[in-house]
Order: C-alpha cells, then structure tokens, then sequence
C-alpha cells in the first residue's frame, strides 16, 4: 500500500522533492508515497470523486507501485478562500489554518464513498513562500536571476524598502508577515531586473533545489507548515 | 537584433516579410512542407554570404540558382531590418539598418542586380539615410571619410560587402556583413555517438578529441562543440557557471565537465561526471538527449553576441519534462538576441509565456506558403479559454493540416 499526494500546481516536483526530505529528517519512512498534480484547486472535488477512485481501486498504470490507501490533496492557503468557499482567512493564522484544513478536509471527504481515507491539508501561502524565504540567500537568489548576475546593492535596496524589512522578521514570524508571497516575489523579480518568472519557471525550481539541499533547516523554520505537514504525512503514513 | 526578414522568389516563399518579435522567441509553425526550415536557410544563406562570400552560400552551400530559386522565378529578393543595442558592433549608437539583395539567375549563375543599405537614423518612419545604392553595376556609396557620394563599378558575381573592405570610408558596409555574419541558424546539431554513425562519419564525431582553438561561438552543427565550451569555461565564469546550472537542473546527477588534453597534444576532449558512479566518464556515455541539451546551452550562451540565433526543432531528442527548461532558456536568451524556432510540438507552444506574441503560422498555399500572425488581442483571450495554444490547435484553430 501507499500514500497518495494531490498537488494543485501541474509544477509541483520540487515541492514534492522538499516535503520528502522534511518527511524524511525524523527517520526513514518505509510506507511509499507517490504524487500526482490536479492543476488547480478547483479540480480537487473531482479528483477526489473520479480520479482517486481509480487510483484506489486500479492502482497505477506501471509496475512496481503499490495500490495508495490514503490520499493528502495539499493546496495553498491562499487559494482556497475564494476558489473552495472556505472561511477567510483571520488572524491568529495558526488558528485559521487548522479551522481550514477540517473545512477543506470536510468538502473533500463529501466527495469520497471512503471518506476516512482522504485528507486536506494547505501550504501557508503557495510555493512562493518558500522562495522568498530564501531572501538571504546568495545562490539561491542567483538561481531565480538566471544568466544575469545578482546586484546585492539592488537586493539590499529592496529588502531595505520592504514593510517590514524580512531581516528584522523573526524566522517564526516569516510566512504570516509576507502573506502576499506571490506579490514579494514579483516585485522582487521587478526591482533586480530578472526576467518575468512565470508559472512552473524552472528558475523556481532550481532555487528550491538549491534551498532543498543546503538550508533546509531555515526554510522549514521561516515556512513552517512544510514541518506541520510532514508530520501529518508521518501520520496517515504510519496508521496505514 | 534582426528584427524584420523580406524574402520573395526562395524556393516556396513569394514576397512575404517576417516580424521577429523582441523580447519574445519567434516560434514558426506548420505543417511539413510549409516553408518553416526554409526561413532559416534564408537566415543561413544572410549569414553565409557575409562571413564566407555568395560563392560560398549559392554554390558550395546549395549547387547554384536551380537549388534554391523558386521553380520559374529568375529572381531572389531579400531585405533584412537590423537593430542593434547600443555598444554593440553592429552601430554604437543604436539605431536600425535595411540591406536589400536583388540576386538574378543568369544560366548557372547568381548575379546581384541590386543592393542597398538604409540607415534610420532615428524614427523608422521617416525617410532613410541611403547609404548604398547599387543597380547592377554601378554603384553609389556614401563616403564616411570623405563626407562624399562615391561611384564604383563593382563584381556583378559579389555584394559589395564583399567586393569592397575600405571599412573605414564605407562603415555602413562593414556594420551590415558583421551583422549579418552574427546571424547564428542551428539546423540541427551533430549528437550521435560514434556507435550510432557511419564508418565515413566517425572521423567527424563532436564527442572526439579536438584541436584546441578559441570559438566564440558554436558552429551551425555543433562539431565545435568541446571548444565552444572550453572558449566558455575560460573566458567567461559566470556563463559557465550558469551553464552548469542548467546541465545539473536538468539532469539531477551531472555534477560537471572536464576537458583533458589528449597524450599526443595539441587536442582536449571531454568528460563529465555523473553522481552515480565513481570517476569521470568519456563524452561517448553521454546520452543523446544530453548532448543535445548541452548543444543548445552552448548556442544560446555564445561569448560573442549574436544579432539572432535560430533552431530548427530544437525539442528533438528532449524528454516533455526538459521542455519547460528548453523554452526558459529560448525565452531568456530572447532579451540578447532575436530567437527563432520551428517545432511541432504542441507541448513546446504550450510552455510559451506569450504564445499570442510568439507565433507564426506558416501555411502551405497554392502558389507556394504563406504566412500568418496571430491576432493577439483576440488570441490571448482563446488561449486563455482554452488553456493554452495545444487545446487551440487540437481543434483547429492554429496551424492547419497539409490538406488542399
């Protein structure tokens, strides 16, 4: 048997890649787990209708992969609010979440003739969060560059007109500070004068390559739902 | 950057002009036999005639008039619109350049009936400054040094670009030939290994040793390859360095190249690591696919700066899952140079990020092919509604199929 994990983005090997080593720092976990993007999270009620059944009940369409039993649609937190219906997001976040996931979790499981197998879980805010996160980071800015080289007065200039400046955020305080991860980026990306970085851009996934296997202890202390998460798929895991 | 192609009377094409778009790749479509690799010769033959001579692009490329002038035509015209950043050879001041060729067919032989380069010297809209004016024989040139109109008989067999090096009185002349020669086409690169070639190829492979020479920039079929690299590693750190980059995006175990000098002297080759195995590993183990990829990188990482660099079907060989990568780079390198390519893959269109800008549909006719740009507006809002360019095309509202 396996898990199962829904992604929202068609883009979503790298996150996947992340999650597996933050899964993986408390110990190997013997159970497989396979991914499988939805694109977009509007799809996962389908998905979890059609879709999930066959992977259920026929498995996969190659040899090797055991049948999954459980299954974790993994959105982000900001899309859910207006595409799915679930409450607005409010403050204390830590709070909002956990009420967001039992909703999203709730809404998939209406879907499903198995309900128990099927779980809703969502990244504070998207993939971008992880990016940004890396605002210090020489070399990983340099990968979301490209071929041009990095200004670190440019960058400095930035950060420094940043409100609040990331460098006096705590590492705790990170996501919930810049909620608008997406807009930081891009504005980011204005300011040093890179190239537009569109949706499923490789540069994004070399830049969460790069975080991935040298600062992977930050990332997750500055997106901590990527911890949540991984012990949630520890979980379901183990109870399998 | 080449920013504008005329081309009437070249094999299927009758008097259409290519907008190359900046800032964007340029993405010919079609089905086969519309005229898509054609474009790129055009583009070859430009750049054949001003680095090696119109002897070298009509006969020795192509066998004379019969290869490549349209079946009844006795005719070839073509104009090409220049324009360069400041700083860069091509005018330091930026600026745009028009170089029209008439070429006649004269039996066997391609004569040039006239020639002329206009400089715009601000606004394209007002009247250019002509600076070369050549009907057949005779011809007026704009002396830079002399601030006079000069009259010269020139070589019906040659373009005054070739004809005439007097660079210093005639800088208009020098500024299109070097221009022209930096207009980079691909048409496919050499990328089997040696198991997979001929016994008369073998000699000629690119994964073999090579003299070691400076090359700026790759060869049109990639032989060069080991040097292009070689030229990249040591004269430019931060190109490199971004081309290894890619190499280990990509292929997640690449961890980089090497190229030791071969015992006898005189010649590198090249090796690679692959995470997986202990030492360094020949060129021969690299799998098509990679060196396919490391081709391309080559190519679109050149030390000196092309006016456009051109691919046909440069998907070939690639994995879907490497195409998104292949389209960021042919995007990214759109900001240095005019970028063009053909494909026909639908997976390659739908990785564009301005497909409405990028493409152009070349369109078998009954007179030969035509060409056809998108309405972007209009083709931003489908592509929107139908998730992208391959959905469009499934239903046909791209290219059409080779049916009359």
């Amino acid at each position: 048997m396996s898990l199962l994990i829904a992604y929202e983005d068609h883009y979503c090997s790298e996150l996947d890649r992340t999650l597996r080593r933050v899964v993986q720092r408390d110990g190997a976990l013997t159970v497989p787990r396979e991914r499988h993007p939805v694109r977009g999270v509007t799809n996962f009620p389908g998905f979890v209708r059609t879709d999930w059944r066959r992977f259920r009940d026929q498995g996969f369409p190659v040899k090797g992969k055991p049948r999954p039993k459980a299954l974790i649609c993994l959105a982000d937190a900001d899309a859910v609010v207006a595409q799915l219906g679930i409450t607005a997001r409010a403050r204390p976040y830590h709070e909002w979440i956990a009420q967001a996931e039992d909703e999203l979790t709730k809404l998939l499981r209406s879907e499903s003739d198995r309900p128990e197998q099927v779980h809703g879980a969502l990244l504070r805010w998207n993939l971008e969060s992880t990016l940004i996160a890396a605002y210090d980071e020489p070399e990983a800015m340099q990968r979301l560059a490209g071929a041009e080289p990095v200004n670190a007065g440019h960058l400095d200039a930035f950060l420094s007109r940043c409100s609040p400046d990331p460098r006096t955020v705590g590492d705790d305080a990170f996501t919930d500070t810049f909620e608008d991860s997406q807009g930081c980026l891009m504005a980011l990306g204005r300011r040093m004068g890179w190239r537009k970085l569109k949706k499923g851009d490789p540069r994004k996934d070399d830049a969460l390559t790069w975080i991935t296997g040298h600062r992977l202890d930050k990332l997750v202390r500055r997106v901590s739902d990527l911890e949540r998460i991984a012990q949630r798929v520890r979980r379901i895991a183990l109870a399998l | 950057m080449l920013t504008k192609l005329h081309i009437d009377g070249f094999r299927l094409w009758v008097d259409t002009t290519f907008t190359f778009q900046q800032g964007v790749p340029t993405v010919l479509i079609g089905p086969n036999g519309s005229g898509k690799s054609t474009v790129l010769e055009v583009l070859a033959f430009l750049s054949t005639m001003a680095s090696e001579g119109l002897r070298a692009a009509a006969y020795e490329a192509r066998g004379g008039p019969d290869d490549f002038f349209r079946a009844g035509a006795d005719r070839v015209h073509l104009a090409t619109w220049l324009t360069s950043d400041p700083g860069l050879p091509t005018d330091p001041d930026g600026g745009l350049i028009r170089y029209e060729v008439c070429l006649v067919r004269s039996r066997a032989f391609v004569l040039v009936e006239s020639e002329s380069v206009s400089v715009y010297e601000e606004d394209p809209e007002q009247a250019p400054l002509h600076v070369v004016e050549r009907k057949p024989r005779l011809c007026r040139l704009f002396n830079a040094s002399a601030e006079a109109w000069d009259e010269i008989r020139a070589d019906e067999h040659k373009p005054l670009f070739e004809a005439i090096r007097q660079d210093e009185h005639y800088p208009a002349l020098r500024q299109v030939r070097e221009a022209l020669a930096r207009l980079r086409v691909y048409p496919g690169f050499s990328s089997k290994p040696r198991w997979a070639l001929e016994a008369h190829e073998r000699a000629l492979s690119p994964r073999s040793s090579i003299v070691v020479q400076p090359q700026d920039a790759l060869d049109p079929s990639g032989r060069g390859l080991i040097n292009a690299l070689y030229s990249l590693q040591q004269n430019d750190e931060r190109r490199w360095d971004y081309l290894l980059r890619q190499m280990t995006g990509e292929f997640p175990h690449f961890r980089g190249i090497y190229f030791p000098a071969d015992p006898g002297g005189g010649k590198i080759g090249l090796e690679w690591v692959d995470a997986r195995f202990s030492g360094r590993r020949v060129a021969e183990q690299m799998s098509e696919g990679m060196w396919s990829f490391l081709s391309l990188l080559a190519a679109l990482l050149p030390a000196e700066p092309a006016e456009l660099i051109a691919f046909d079907e440069p998907d070939v060989h690639l994995h879907p899952s490497a195409l998104r990568r292949l389209v960021g780079l042919l995007e990214e390198a759109s900001s240095r140079a005019t970028v063009v390519f053909t494909s026909h893959s639908s997976r390659v269109l739908d990785e564009l990020e301005e497909p409405e800008r990028s493409l152009v549909i070349c369109e078998p006719t009954e007179e030969g092919t035509s060409v056809r740009e998108l309405e972007p507006e209009q083709a931003k809002a489908w592509l929107e509604a139908y998730d992208g360019p391959s959905a469009l095309r499934e239903r046909g509202l791209l290219d059409g199929e080779n049916r009359q």
